[in-house]
């Protein structure tokens, strides 16, 4: 019979884990409720910024999504080739969007 | 020939009874599983192509009228495409051998894997009700075009929702080889000593994660607007049917190379072994079929060319597809270049490998030929396009399907099968295939339609001509059927190496044990296809 308790050892496996005090993550959950909090600042005081709120929105939410998949969900501390994939993934998605919206946009 | 060590109980021996089979997470048996219902399934679609080329014999109503023809076709694709090309190669080779070739004793997730064969199960359950509920099987044709699937009185709903179910169980398929390559590799095995097939697998599992929710959704927002009148797709409540093509194309052009990559995989495999030469360009050949899935992902607008899109999408679609051509032109040239100079044998995978080169050559240059803006608005819905796919999917992923049948054949059953018999029914294949799809290419620049029960009277010499050669590929086909049936009770033993193949589930007694390997499993050092690692020459 084969031995395959070694392979699945892999780098990424219970011995490597990182392990994250909890005053960090507590840390990043204050971050992230300041994030939202300036999401509504920006949505209500903001309005002088028209277009741009917009775009400011997008900006914080993605700064969130950012963070919550680095420390919540581990990225940063797996193996690079996940965050790749997970890159590639965002990507294909971009490109759905905007080659949909290309071909509205230029009927 | 083969060592002859004492075989330990193989994995048929080693447990008995039905609920061992249904209820089994054992990736073999799974493999199995699936392979008895995707050539049931297979054979279904077959007597449903056969009875469209009999209503296509002369003009007028034969056989059928024009509504049931149109059923008829629509449940000729729904199964053809989603319940044996799309899981064919991945859930039943995929299933049996990746874990034997990269030296694991299973998938990442055995559970996982059975309930995603209870998922293809269901949706092919759902997929055949729609024959004797309600109004019948949907007459939309398999890509479900809204606002016409919004409107018809048809069983869609029911015909959607086996399309939404199969698409899980192929997520899952996918998720479980993509861990399964990353984590249960042998511990020497690098990423360039994966066989090939593995990097197809691989590849077509991306495809499989990633694009599948996209139709996922696309599908439940045919239901949502069916049932509940959500303004999506049907113009009259507001939507727009040029998404529902554009949402469907995301995901059904990334599809097509679910179907036919993990094909390719498998012509890698047969070549090397027949030529008896290590295959010529591996990494090329590995980081081809990534860049089959990632253009993949750029190209589904040329399926809408007529469609109303605009032009300036339609011209940057046209261009992108062209892209395609070059990663899967790459894979062609490398197995021309591993044959230049081999000794080659002439077994009956081989030829199915040769057929698949051709037949796939034919079927990718009539893409192009359509994939170039100006000439498809004229070869648009016409045979030439369903001459075209057919030669990609039967022609392609289809003949490598049969051809790997005959090459694992021994390791799977543990027999050999009949090799005369076999080069038979390869050769009325071969024939009745291109008698039967050639023609349709003729009369696409012709001009005749697709989807019609009825034709011109000057389309009918062709017409006749490719009825025929239904006829011969259907013999053919049975043949192959019949000799493998009979194979498996009257052929030789077969020994753990029966080819001389160089990769490692030729180092398992046939068939594998539960386990999968009686002793370690040796990874072969560099390129898994040097035929100094041949284990039949070091025995």
């Amino acid at each position: 019979m084969a031995d395959n308790t070694k392979s699945r050892h892999l780098p990424g496996d219970p011995k490597e884990h990182h392990i994250v005090p909890y005053k960090f993550h507590i840390g990043i959950w204050v971050g992230l409720i300041i994030l939202t909090i300036m999401t509504v600042l920006v949505s209500v005081m903001g309005i002088s910024l028209v277009a741009f709120s917009v775009i400011t929105a997008m900006i914080i939410a993605s700064t969130k999504a950012v963070v919550v998949a680095n420390y919540f969900m581990h990225l940063k501390y797996e193996n690079k080739l996940i965050t790749w994939l997970m890159g590639v993934t965002i990507f294909l998605f971009i490109v759905f969007i905007a080659f949909t919206a290309f071909d509205y946009l230029t009927r | 020939m083969s060592v002859a060590l004492a075989q330990p109980e193989n994995f048929y021996q080693a447990k008995r009874g039905l609920f061992s089979w249904i209820f089994s997470t054992d990736h073999k048996r799974i493999g199995l599983l699936y392979f008895y219902a995707i050539i049931s399934f297979f054979l279904v679609a077959m007597a449903l192509g056969f009875l469209m080329r009999l209503e296509l014999i002369a003009p007028g109503e034969t056989v059928m009228g024009a509504k049931t023809y149109n059923q008829v076709f629509t449940l000729h694709g729904v199964i053809m495409i989603f319940l044996f090309l799309i899981p064919s190669v991945p859930a039943f080779f995929g299933n049996f051998l990746l874990p034997l070739m990269i030296g694991t004793d299973d998938v990442a997730f055995p559970k996982l894997n059975l309930f995603s064969w209870w998922l293809y199960v269901l949706g092919g359950i759902f997929a055949l009700l729609t024959l004797v509920v309600g109004d019948g099987p949907a007459d939309t044709g398999w890509t479900f075009y809204a606002p016409y699937s919004v409107k018809t009185g048809t069983n869609v709903t029911l015909a959607v929702l086996a399309a939404f179910i199969l698409g899980f169980s192929s997520i899952l398929t996918g998720l479980n080889f993509i861990v399964t390559i990353h984590r249960l590799r042998a511990p020497k095995m690098g990423w360039f000593q994966m066989p090939l097939f593995a990097w197809a697998l691989y590849a077509t599992a991306w495809i499989q994660l990633l694009a599948t929710p996209v139709i996922g959704i696309t599908l439940l927002m045919i239901i949502a607007e069916r049932v509940f009148g959500v303004g999506l797709f049907d113009p009259s409540l507001g939507g727009d049917p040029i998404l529902y093509q554009h949402l469907f194309w995301i995901y059904s052009h990334p599809a097509v190379y679910i179907m036919v990559l993990p094909g390719m995989g498998l012509i890698s495999e047969m070549i090397p072994t027949f030529a008896k030469r290590t295959i010529f360009g591996y990494k090329a050949i590995a980081y081809s079929s990534l860049a089959i899935a990632f253009i993949g992902y750029f190209v589904w607008g040329h399926h809408m060319f007529t469609s109303g899109m605009s032009g300036p999408a339609r011209v940057i679609f046209s261009v992108l597809t062209f892209l395609v051509a070059v990663p899967s032109a790459i894979k062609v040239f490398n197995w021309v270049a591993t044959l230049y100079k081999g000794a080659i044998d002439v077994k009956t995978p081989l030829l199915f490998s040769l057929a698949f080169i051709f037949q796939f050559l034919l079927g990718g240059l009539t893409g192009l030929v359509i994939g170039a803006l100006a000439t498809d608005i004229h070869l648009h819905d016409t045979y030439f396009v369903v001459g075209h796919f057919h030669y990609v999917m039967f022609g392609g992923a289809g003949f490598a399907f049969f051809g790997a049948l005959h090459y694992w054949y021994g390791k799977i059953w543990g027999k050999m099968y009949n090799e005369k018999r076999a080069q038979i029914a390869f050769w009325l294949m071969f024939i009745g295939f291109n008698t039967l799809y050639f023609p349709m290419l003729v009369l696409g620049l012709m001009g005749m339609p697709r989807r019609y029960y009825d034709y011109l009277e000057r389309f009918e010499t062709l017409n006749v001509i490719s009825t025929v050669g239904s006829w011969i590929l259907i013999t053919g086909i049975l043949l192959m059927i019949i000799n493998l049936i009979v194979s498996r009770k009257s052929g030789k033993v077969a020994p753990r190496n029966p080819w001389g193949g160089t990769t490692m589930e030729w180092q398992t007694p046939s068939p594998p044990p539960l386990h999968n390997f009686d002793a370690t499993p040796v990874v072969p050092e560099g390129n898994p296809y040097d035929h100094k690692n041949n284990i039949t020459e070091k025995a």
